[in-house]
């Protein structure tokens, strides 16, 4: 507990100066916020588009789609917000900068990630929160007690298993220098997670669901939600899918960072 | 012209070196394709032959061309424009005796020339032996490749005046994914422009966007075009580069003198 509270104030302290240095840069600031909007905006206008033509996908209305949409945009903010600094690790592996988290007597991913709190997240977090509460009006869900503290328990598992993903695809960084390719691509997958995972055939059903386990970004928590009583048992497993997957990514990484040797200068 | 082509090939030689990200570009794109076959399944299942006059095949050459067209015209225009106004290596360009508009077109045509080895022609074969698509064969398998490079040209100024804007402000990834955003959606490249609905489709016809995809890829997949409509089309792709390329020469004289390079 009070390891806990000490890498909290850390964390507060790191962050604090990072956007005090980030203010610096305010149109920055107000330029990506908007494109972080623009790009998710983009996403349901299209599905907006496409409901002209049509009345449903595979069973599933506009608000319904809405909903899982939002669902996912919101379980992939945490990743957004607090692991940013992911995308950029080929650089600083390759410039040797790296092995400066190797010096102090903290968490090395800990330290790597709390250089960088990515503000323009912020934008998707309100966009994300916006939508699924115009989704759940439209749709009548009925947000008891019980169903607040499942969405929460589901946002979190969820978003565990977005940051195991990317933490993944990270860490072959440490193996491949100029593997930002990987990274876009589990980002890219990440945003298919929008679509019901009833589309695609077996095969890729089985892929989503039990290797890259996508389906449980927002598929089967957001059943919970949309067919209350009826839904499958898998829903449940996404808590544990979440821990499991954060086990395996945190183990690749450990392994990962006791191989890098720097850049020798 | 031929210092212009050295520039081409210094890219294609740099670029050669991350072979590991071009397999992973086309495993994406690869899997993007098969999302977009199984959506548009799951849309066409419902019983309708036809959509907005187009049916399931013709969608699915259209999107699935469409995100690989973006691979090959993703040349990181801006981002390269906006690194070099913040180092200030900038003004190295301002020192040479070339021109930078036609510097960045013939460096951007040696991404795009690797782009389509390394990531199109792969993924046009597959398209073409797994999913077997059918097409109208006949004189647009000529304005194709024609159209497709006008779209290029135009693509190429809307980078450039995205790159401009950069010398204003340090936002690369604001700008960068605002312009593919706008430019996907309201190209047709999301969702053909045949599902717009009356008013937006209209509005998407004056702006230059549909010109990059949505001209190029209905001129691939449309059965109800005849040689008038290609002829209209590569005229109207003509007048938007023009368009954009004199208003970047024009943009360029303004945006020329906010560039501040300290020391060095």
């Amino acid at each position: 507990m009070k390891r806990f509270r000490f890498y909290a104030r850390l964390y507060i302290l790191m962050i604090s100066q990072y956007i005090k240095a980030r203010m610096q840069f305010r149109s920055d600031f107000y330029i990506s916020t908007f494109a972080m909007i623009l790009l998710n905006i983009t996403g349901i206008f299209s599905y907006w588009i496409l409901f002209h033509s049509i009345s449903s996908i595979d069973g599933w209305n506009f608000n319904q789609l809405v909903f899982l949409y939002s669902f996912a945009l919101l379980a992939t903010t945490p990743q957004q917000i607090f692991f940013d600094n992911l995308w950029v690790i080929r650089i600083s592996l390759r410039n040797g900068n790296f092995i400066k988290y190797y010096f102090k007597p903290i968490n090395t991913l800990f330290y790597y990630i709390s250089e960088v709190f990515d503000i323009k997240g912020l934008g998707q977090l309100g966009l994300a929160l916006v939508m699924l509460i115009y989704s759940s009006v439209k749709l009548g869900i009925n947000w008891n007690l019980l169903n607040i503290i499942m969405l929460i328990v589901f946002i979190l598992s969820s978003a565990l298993i977005m940051i195991s993903l990317m933490l993944l695809a990270a860490s072959i960084s440490f193996w491949v220098i100029e593997s930002v390719s990987v990274i876009m691509l589990i980002h890219k997958l990440s945003e298919y997670s929008r679509y019901p995972i009833t589309i695609f055939n077996g095969v890729f059903r089985f892929i989503f669901t039990g290797i890259i386990p996508i389906a449980f970004i927002a598929y089967y928590p957001s059943r919970y939600f949309l067919s209350q009583g009826t839904f499958d048992v898998k829903v449940f497993a996404t808590p544990f899918v979440g821990i499991i997957l954060f086990m395996i990514a945190y183990r690749v990484w450990t392994i990962g960072v006791n191989r890098y040797s720097g850049t020798g200068s | 012209m031929k210092k212009y082509f050295t520039i081409t090939k210094k890219v294609f030689r740099i670029i050669t070196v991350f072979r590991f990200n071009f397999i992973f570009s086309i495993i994406g794109n690869l899997l993007y394709i098969i999302i977009l076959y199984f959506l548009w399944g799951a849309i066409y299942s419902s019983g309708a032959k036809k959509l907005n006059g187009m049916t399931f095949n013709q969608v699915f050459v259209y999107l699935s061309l469409a995100s690989t067209i973006f691979m090959l015209f993703s040349t990181y225009l801006e981002w390269g424009m906006s690194r070099e106004v913040i180092e200030g290596s900038i003004v190295m360009h301002f020192v040479k005796p070339v021109d930078l508009q036609m510097y960045k077109l013939f460096e951007s045509l040696g991404f795009v020339l690797i782009n389509f080895v390394t990531v199109t022609l792969p993924s046009i074969l597959m398209i073409l032996v797994v999913f077997r698509p059918q097409m109208p064969l006949g004189i647009n398998l000529i304005f194709f490749p024609l159209s497709l490079i006008l779209a290029y040209f135009i693509m190429f100024n809307i980078d450039f005046f995205v790159g401009l804007l950069c010398f204003y402000n340090e936002s690369t990834w604001g700008m960068s994914s605002a312009k593919d955003s706008i430019v996907m959606l309201l190209s047709g490249a999301v969702i053909p422009i045949s599902f717009f609905p009356g008013t937006l489709k209209t509005i998407v016809n004056f702006l230059p966007f549909q010109a990059v995809y949505n001209i190029p890829l209905d001129t691939l997949v449309s059965y109800n075009l005849n040689i008038n409509d290609y002829l209209r089309n590569i005229v109207l792709q003509l007048v938007w580069v023009v368009i954009l390329f004199i208003v970047n020469r024009l943009f360029f004289r303004k945006a020329v003198k906010v560039v501040t390079v300290n020391g060095g």
